[in-house]
């Protein structure tokens, strides 16, 4: 089931007051030229996580997000993994704003990196920007 | 003070505080393997460069937001913004070092940073700040580039495109 942000950030305030958790959060985000990434959830847990891009022109291919999860500083364990999202947007666009809510959620340990990333799964054209949030305590 | 810091990351800025807040950028030519996991093709003349920005507060509290550090040679000036719950908004600058300035301009004030201030790394020097509680990035500008800065914070949360207005 898909939450709204408002929903997500309604359960982080609930869970605080009820619980009486610490101030800090997962809450964060990115804007790296075009691109932003935004994670909402509570101390290492993340509920949403999404990206949006900022198209300054006409684009004709279609658009795609991808997410990167990045293993903490010292997990030797594990490699960098990505995730695509599994809702291709069609162009094609006039300027406008695309945006994707389906990231990795879950919880994370200490230290790991979410990036996002848009492209255009046509192949036509290289899409910048890849901000990227720690997700810590 | 910071975890970057100890696993080996390069300071690009000293490590600055406003008596609440001290924040420091990093970067990492090296890691983590960036090839492998971003969709290719890479632009032409493009390499890697991850920068970091992390901040403290007075109780302890960090963040640490960055980029996954493809640099384009399209990109002599850049700017991003951090933002995490209970910490205030940072800006973050980069340029080519043969660039004398830049003038970052907000709803409220024009910043200069001369270059000859700053120590360059990597071919770029870096520069960050705090922005003020309510105070908007209105453009970032350097020898006739100028970066308008677009808030997209508005636009619904669900996935789609969503058309500017005229």
């Amino acid at each position: 089931m898909k939450i709204t942000t408002v929903a997500a950030f309604a359960a982080a305030v609930l869970v605080a007051t009820v619980f009486g958790a610490p101030s800090a959060s997962a809450n964060a985000e990115k804007d790296d030229g075009p691109v932003t990434i935004k994670v909402l959830g509570e101390g290492l847990t993340v509920s949403e996580t999404m990206t949006t891009l900022l198209m300054g022109h006409d684009f004709p291919g279609n658009l795609q997000a991808y997410y990167v999860l990045v293993p903490p500083p010292g997990d030797t364990a594990h490699r960098p993994q990505t995730y695509y999202s599994e809702h291709v947007l069609d162009g094609p666009f006039r300027p406008g704003v695309a945006r994707d809510s389906y990231g990795p959620t879950g919880a994370f340990l200490e230290g790991t990196m979410i990036c996002a990333g848009w492209l255009d799964p046509t192949g036509h054209a290289h899409l910048s920007g890849y901000p990227c949030v720690t997700i810590k305590q | 003070m910071t975890t970057l810091a100890h696993e080996g990351w390069t300071p690009v800025t000293p490590a600055h505080s406003d008596g609440e807040y001290t924040w420091q950028m990093f970067a990492d030519a090296e890691r983590p393997s960036f090839a492998d996991v971003v969709p290719k093709p890479w632009p032409v003349g493009a390499d890697y460069l991850n920068v970091f920005i992390e901040a403290v507060d007075s109780a302890g509290h960090s963040m640490g937001n960055g980029t996954y550090g493809l640099r384009e040679e399209s990109q002599p000036l850049y700017y991003s913004l951090s933002s995490k719950e209970g910490f205030p908004q940072f800006l973050e600058v980069r340029f080519i070092e043969d660039l004398a300035g830049v003038t970052v301009e907000t709803d409220r004030r024009t910043i200069v940073i001369d270059a000859a201030d700053i120590e360059p790394h990597y071919g770029m020097r870096f520069w960050a700040m705090p922005l003020e509680d309510g105070e908007n990035l209105v453009a970032v500008t350097s020898r006739g580039i100028r970066l308008e800065h677009v808030d997209t914070s508005g636009i619904p949360a669900e996935t789609g495109y969503y058309p500017l207005p005229n």
